[in-house]
């Protein structure tokens, strides 16, 4: 785990705050979208679909700071949209800062390097990229040539500023394990200091709907990737949300940890799905019905779902909720071992899922030898990555 | 027109990613993005109502929804043409121009 000691400190502190006063509903993270306009058309977005006088809103910097308070998250994730287009973005980065609250800049860097200057380095400010893959993958995934390479060049000019970069990777259906696991090389040659994963997930307003994983191949693919990690890889997220990726731990969500905040208002029930909205934090979350969300529920529109916006918080409360949580986070973050010690529950489990399921391969580390994943890989060919997703 | 309808005609209009017309029972219409529905009401409006982004309108419009006669689906489909084959398809499209060119 690449978070800061300060920031670990400040989540801490926070979640343990939250469980002595008794509170259930409580957020982590406010995924605050000041807009929806991108400069991107990336298939797997649902994001951007609006008519044009939607597209041309934006939050201000007021409303940011308002719903910033009004939920109290400790982590403020600015997503879009592009942020960067907001002719108030360094308005609202420099409030939110002043806030002390955790800053995440989530961009796809296209206007990265020309807008470096509107912001000053901080602990508090990360800026994190959108890269889905290595140049052929991510530009692929965004729909745009040359969007790679603009955003590597974006990203070195910030890290010699002196700027925290984190980049954010969504996984799709067809991810060749092997490319992805280089991909991580790169990042960390690259010098970021942490990788954000999640597996894409199709929810009812993304047009590319062919390419969301489902649970078991989520597992698969997580293990593949993430089975042996090499002690240089930061990953800037809970380890026990990428060994639930994994399929080692089982947790339900807790939509309410990362709520959104846009121009229609804080949007029920999560990130993802859009059911309505709620004119405060408050209304959003007295009026869920918050029993009919999650996989455990059985809720169609959630049994696949993975995604990091459900489930990390999860994961988070899972470390300061239970000693075994607790202890786990610690052992792996010091001492690394992701994904090992499990071979008797749930990995057996997970295995016989796969195999009974009929598809993929068994994950390496199911055998309980400690082998690699990645060297069990599928005869996919990573210079046709279209072809592997028209494949499944 | 039914409850059950018009809730169906509700759902199929928040569902839209285009404008969509609104008739109101006393022959007003309003033009805008239904961005949020609430068929059984909220703590701040107990009546069910509908919620809508007017071009040129800084604050959402609330319409209740025993004022609505009808609801058209009358603005483009921004989600239209957006698949991930369609986008493949062009790109084919685009290398082969490129490579004839």
């Amino acid at each position: 785990m690449s978070v800061p000691v300060s920031q670990a400190f400040t989540i801490c502190s926070y979640v343990i705050r939250q469980r002595l006063k008794g509170n259930k509903y409580y957020p982590l993270v406010l995924m605050l979208e000041p807009l929806f306009r991108c400069n991107l058309e990336c298939a797997g977005c649902g994001k951007i679909q609006y008519p044009e006088h939607v597209l041309e809103r934006r939050l201000t910097p007021e409303q940011c700071f308002h719903a910033a308070e009004e939920c109290g998250a400790p982590v403020i994730s600015l997503p879009g949209g592009e942020p960067l287009i907001h002719p108030e973005i360094k308005e609202i980065v420099e409030g939110l800062v002043a806030r002390k609250k955790y800053v995440y800049l989530c961009t796809n860097a296209l206007l990265l390097k020309r807008k470096l200057d509107l912001f000053t380095p901080s602990k508090y400010f990360t800026i994190s990229v959108h890269l889905d893959g290595m140049e052929e993958e991510h530009d692929q995934s965004v729909c745009r040539e040359g969007t790679f390479k603009n955003a590597v060049e974006a990203i070195r000019e910030a890290l010699k500023r002196g700027f925290r970069v984190t980049t954010n990777m969504t996984l799709f259906e067809g991810a060749n394990p092997e490319r992805v696991r280089a991909f991580f090389d790169y990042l960390t040659e690259l010098g970021v200091e942490g990788i954000m994963l999640s597996p894409g997930y199709s929810y009812s307003h993304a047009p590319d709907q062919k390419h969301f994983l489902n649970r078991n191949r989520t597992h698969d693919l997580f293990n593949r990737i993430l089975a042996n990690p090499k002690k240089a890889w930061q990953f800037n997220q809970s380890p026990l949300f990428l060994e639930f990726l994994m399929g080692h731990r089982d947790y339900n969500c807790t939509p309410w940890g990362m709520p959104t905040y846009n121009i229609f208002g804080w949007q029920k029930p999560c990130y993802l799905l859009q059911d309505g909205y709620a004119l405060t934090f408050k209304q959003l979350i007295a009026e869920t019905d918050w029993s009919h969300y999650g996989h455990h529920t059985q809720n169609p529109l959630c049994r696949d779902c993975m995604v990091h916006s459900g489930y990390e918080s999860t994961a988070v409360n899972d470390t300061f909720g239970s000693w075994e949580g607790f202890l786990r986070t610690v052992k792996v973050t010091l001492f690394g071992g992701l994904g090992k010690g499990y071979r008797n529950g749930r990995q057996a489990e997970l295995a016989a899922q796969l195999a009974a399921s009929g598809h993929g391969q068994k994950p390496a580390s199911a055998c309980g030898c400690g082998c690699s994943a990645s060297e069990q890989k599928e005869p996919v060919d990573a210079g046709k990555p279209s072809e592997q997703k028209e494949r499944v | 027109m039914t409850e059950t309808e018009l809730a169906a005609l509700i759902e199929k209009a928040f569902d839209y990613r285009g404008d969509v017309t609104v008739d109101l029972k006393d022959g007003r219409q309003v033009v805008g993005y239904l961005s949020n529905r609430n068929l059984q009401g909220a703590e701040h409006c107990r009546e069910p109502f509908v919620e809508m982004m007017i071009a040129g309108q800084p604050e959402l419009a609330r319409i209740c929804c025993r004022e609505i006669a009808g609801i058209r689906l009358t603005g483009e489909d921004t989600a239209a043409g957006k698949s991930w084959e369609e986008w493949v398809a062009k790109q084919t499209t685009k290398k082969k121009a490129q490579g004839k060119a």
